[in-house]
């Protein structure tokens, strides 16, 4: 029997965990983009209130501070305890991940609004636009197709972080491949395997990138 | 007609502006010049609102400009910035439609609008282009088709020759007539002796941050003798 027959009988296990880590990445991607796009607006130029400032400076300064791996053992094993719930070791690592991604987009979106000149929210005044429509409308466009490669590297980062949930028990890729390695005794083959799931989900998030700089590119620019 | 009177500006601490009562008149172009520094630049951002007044008043129509809305004062003062400011995400015709939106023009007529001042600036051959793929000179164009698309009753241009070529200044002089000619009030900051002397009709000398000499080609007979700093600043 050949390396790769040995994980034929492991293909639901292997496309089980391929799945979690898929759900994982997503949820954990749209998440953290929701929670580092509020507080990054908030603590940008566009709302710019000392109110939201201070408090956002200090969850990424926690978030990007405190490695995810701990984060994750934290959310699983002391806030439930300290909050009287019960959660899945998926909902719990994910959560966790939101909250340290989170963190980083919170940075990519602050730095890429207020890296928009000045001149640009000054003809938006001039003009007569709201806030609200200066960022949507003429704000917004140009920051996204700025820092739309470094979001997508975060999400690449954060696809690579999902193999954190191993750690608590969640039979997502990585810990799919440990249990199969625990019962074939062939780490080679199986690691060989999941490296190059890891690299396929790599490899659409770089087409999104590609694409998605050909969509946003405009003038010579 | 606008009329500021005893307007001062200061940033940190800084006085930019002292008690400057000027005015500009329907149908005539006033001009605003004097060496870098002098705060022509403040005075026009300070009638837009782009800079907060320390004490003073502006006046259009009798209205004070400071109780305007952003959304009311955009619809009667247009401003043309040094740099245009184009939104470099839009074409030609989206820069130029985009406030009029804004303004709940309907979306038909906005583009209708902006085509026929693009046609009159002579840039709607470039409609789907975007500001990276224009020059300094068609830049400056799009920026005036896209402040005059609000139909305001006073323009406001700053520093309008610091990127055109002579060619360009020569467009852009005639262009500044015929906003005169359909009566608007428009007012420009300039250092360029040059395009002064072309457009020379209300003229304002500043000099750190205060007025210090005013000529009306109509009243003023004797520049040399009325005017002397700006007759200087104009043969430099």
């Amino acid at each position: 029997m050949n390396s790769i027959d040995i994980l034929i009988p492991y293909a639901s296990l292997l496309l089980k965990g391929s799945g979690i880590t898929l759900a994982a990445w997503i949820l954990a991607s749209i998440g953290s983009l929701l929670l580092g796009s509020i507080c990054g607006i908030a603590s940008s130029r566009a709302c710019s209130l000392p109110a939201f400032s201070y408090p956002i400076r200090l969850y990424t300064f926690i978030a990007k501070g405190i490695p995810a791996y701990v984060q994750i053992l934290i959310a699983y094993f002391v806030l439930p305890s300290l909050l009287g719930i019960t959660v899945s070791g998926f909902i719990a690592a994910t959560g966790a991940l939101i909250f340290c991604s989170g963190g980083y987009v919170t940075e990519i979106v602050r730095t890429g609004i207020n890296s928009i000149p000045s001149g640009q929210w000054d003809a938006c005044f001039v003009l007569g636009y709201s806030k609200w429509h200066a960022l949507k409308r003429v704000i917004a466009p140009q920051v996204i197709r700025l820092i739309l490669p470094i979001l997508l590297g975060e999400s690449e980062q954060l696809l690579k972080s999902t193999s954190l949930l191993a750690t608590i028990g969640v039979t997502e890729l990585t810990r799919a491949g440990m249990n199969i390695i625990s019962r074939e005794l062939n780490p080679l083959s199986v690691y060989l395997l999941i490296a190059c799931i890891y690299l396929l989900f790599a490899a659409i998030i770089n087409i999104l990138i590609i694409l998605a700089q050909k969509r946003m590119r405009y003038g010579n620019n | 007609m606008v009329i500021i009177n005893t307007l001062s500006v200061a940033i940190k601490e800084q006085i930019l502006l002292k008690s400057v009562s000027c005015t500009l008149v329907p149908g005539r172009i006033t001009s605003f010049v004097g060496p870098s520094g002098a705060g022509k630049t403040t005075l026009l951002r300070a009638i837009v609102g782009l800079v907060p007044l320390q004490s003073g008043t502006i006046l259009l129509n009798n209205k004070s400009v400071a109780t305007m809305s952003n959304y009311e004062r955009a619809q009667n003062i247009g401003y043309v910035f040094q740099d245009f400011n184009l939104f470099p995400c839009m074409t030609v015709l989206e820069n130029c439609c985009d406030a009029l939106l804004i303004h709940a023009v309907p979306l038909e007529e906005a583009k209708s609008r902006a085509s026929v001042l693009l046609e009159k600036m002579g840039m709607h051959k470039y409609r789907d282009k975007y500001p990276s793929e224009l020059s300094g000179g068609q830049k400056q164009r799009v920026a005036i088709a896209r402040m005059l698309a609000l139909r305001p009753s006073v323009i406001l241009l700053d520093e309008p020759t610091a990127s055109l070529d002579p060619a360009n200044t020569d467009i852009l002089v005639e262009i500044l007539t015929q906003c005169v000619q359909e009566g608007l009030t428009v007012g420009l900051s300039t250092q360029d002796m040059s395009f002064a002397k072309k457009i020379i009709d209300r003229v304002y000398y500043l000099e750190n941050g205060e007025i210090q000499e005013f000529c009306d080609t109509k009243i003023t007979t004797n520049l040399l003798q009325e005017c002397p700093r700006l007759r200087n600043f104009l043969h430099q």
